[in-house]
């Protein structure tokens, strides 16, 4: 989960002041704090790296040419966030034809240490997980859209209504009638992994 | 699937959403309510994918990622000129959805002159019979036809 952590480094508002300001450093260092999170949930969008850092370049661009129009009323996160939301679903829409879908293979990503699967994780976890991953890939996109960022990202409800710019309510009766969703497909495809995602639930649980 | 209040306060309780008295109120709630406790679980059930989904692994940006943007970022225009064609660009849309507005008006106006969109006085449009639709395409048939052949007419 990537919750915000204190920083003792400079703020994002004074970056963005001195990225208004013509400073390339204040902007060089924004993309270095956010590239990896903009990545992550790009990642749950894309099917290869490549395509993912095209993409991670295209919101980076992005914020640098609207950067003068962010109002400093909401976190810049969710801001990013927002930006990067609707390049991935644009990005999806534009290749709907081509079927992009969540990141089965997701071997082709670079991963720290720290994140690698283990060798010795159950079978049964990785089928949950992939099976997980086309179950979500295979909602509408909104419903699709709520889920990667409460279920992946551990996004609050007020963070999701900013990045998605819905009413809070409007979050909780989606995010509800995704996971009701997803219930079902997972009940009606692939029933025998219901018991052992009790399993896993029980020790996974955020 | 309608999303009740006990629905919402369930899932605000497994979201970790609830205030601290609340969610200390709705556990000793389900203590002794052995539904609520099943549905909980139920709920977590379904959702213990996502942990095992993500516990996969982040993607992380490659190196060199920052100076490939920073490259980028150089050729874009000045900071000024961004934000000039930041406006020039809100224009636009703003015309656009403008005249977009203005041809639905213009569309509706002309619908409701021509008789297509008929009232019936209680504000309902009324729906036009088999007849009345075949009698208006042999209209507007005729109608065609006939500036079709105004042309070869005048050579």
């Amino acid at each position: 989960m990537f919750a915000l952590k204190q920083r003792s480094e400079t703020s994002d508002r004074d970056l963005i002041a001195s990225v208004l300001d013509g400073s390339e450093a204040a902007f060089g260092e924004l993309v270095e704090r956010y590239k990896d999170r903009v990545f992550r949930l790009l990642g749950r969008y894309c099917r290869d790296s490549i395509e993912c850092e095209d993409l991670a370049q295209e919101v980076f661009l992005k914020v640098f040419r609207k950067l003068h129009t962010f109002n400093h009323e909401s976190q810049f996160f969710t801001w990013l966030y927002r930006i990067t939301a609707n390049a991935a679903t644009d990005h999806l829409s534009r290749a709907s034809s081509r079927r992009l879908r969540l990141v089965e293979d997701t071997g082709v990503f670079e991963r720290g240490d720290e994140d690698r699967e283990s060798p010795t994780a159950p079978l049964e976890q990785q089928e949950l997980a992939t099976v997980t991953r086309e179950i979500v890939a295979s909602l509408p996109e909104k419903f699709r859209t709520i889920l990667v960022l409460r279920e992946f990202e551990g996004l609050s409800y007020t963070d999701i209504a900013e990045v998605l710019d819905i009413q809070l309510g409007t979050v909780e009766s989606r995010l509800f009638r995704a996971r009701q969703r997803f219930k079902d497909a997972l009940v009606r495809n692939h029933p025998e992994l219901l018991p052992m995602a009790g399993a896993v639930g029980k020790g996974g649980k955020r | 699937m309608s999303f009740s209040k006990s629905d919402q306060e369930l899932q605000r309780y497994v979201d970790g959403q609830l205030s601290e008295s609340e969610a200390a109120t709705f556990a000793v709630r389900m203590l002794s309510d052995n539904k609520l406790r099943q549905r909980i679980e139920a709920l977590e059930q379904a959702q213990a994918g996502f942990a095992a989904a993500a516990d996969v692994g982040p993607a992380r940006a490659p190196a060199g990622f920052t100076a490939n943007v920073m490259s980028e970022v150089r050729r874009l225009p000045g900071r000024e000129q961004l934000q000039q064609n930041d406006m020039a660009e809100t224009s636009v849309r703003l015309c656009r959805r403008l005249l977009i507005a203005a041809a639905m008006l213009l569309g509706l106006g002309l619908g409701w002159q021509s008789g297509l969109l008929n009232s019936n006085g209680s504000g309902q449009i009324e729906a036009a019979t088999p007849v009345e639709v075949e009698s208006e395409m042999q209209r507007l048939d005729d109608l065609i036809m006939k500036s079709m052949e105004a042309p070869r007419r005048g050579k």
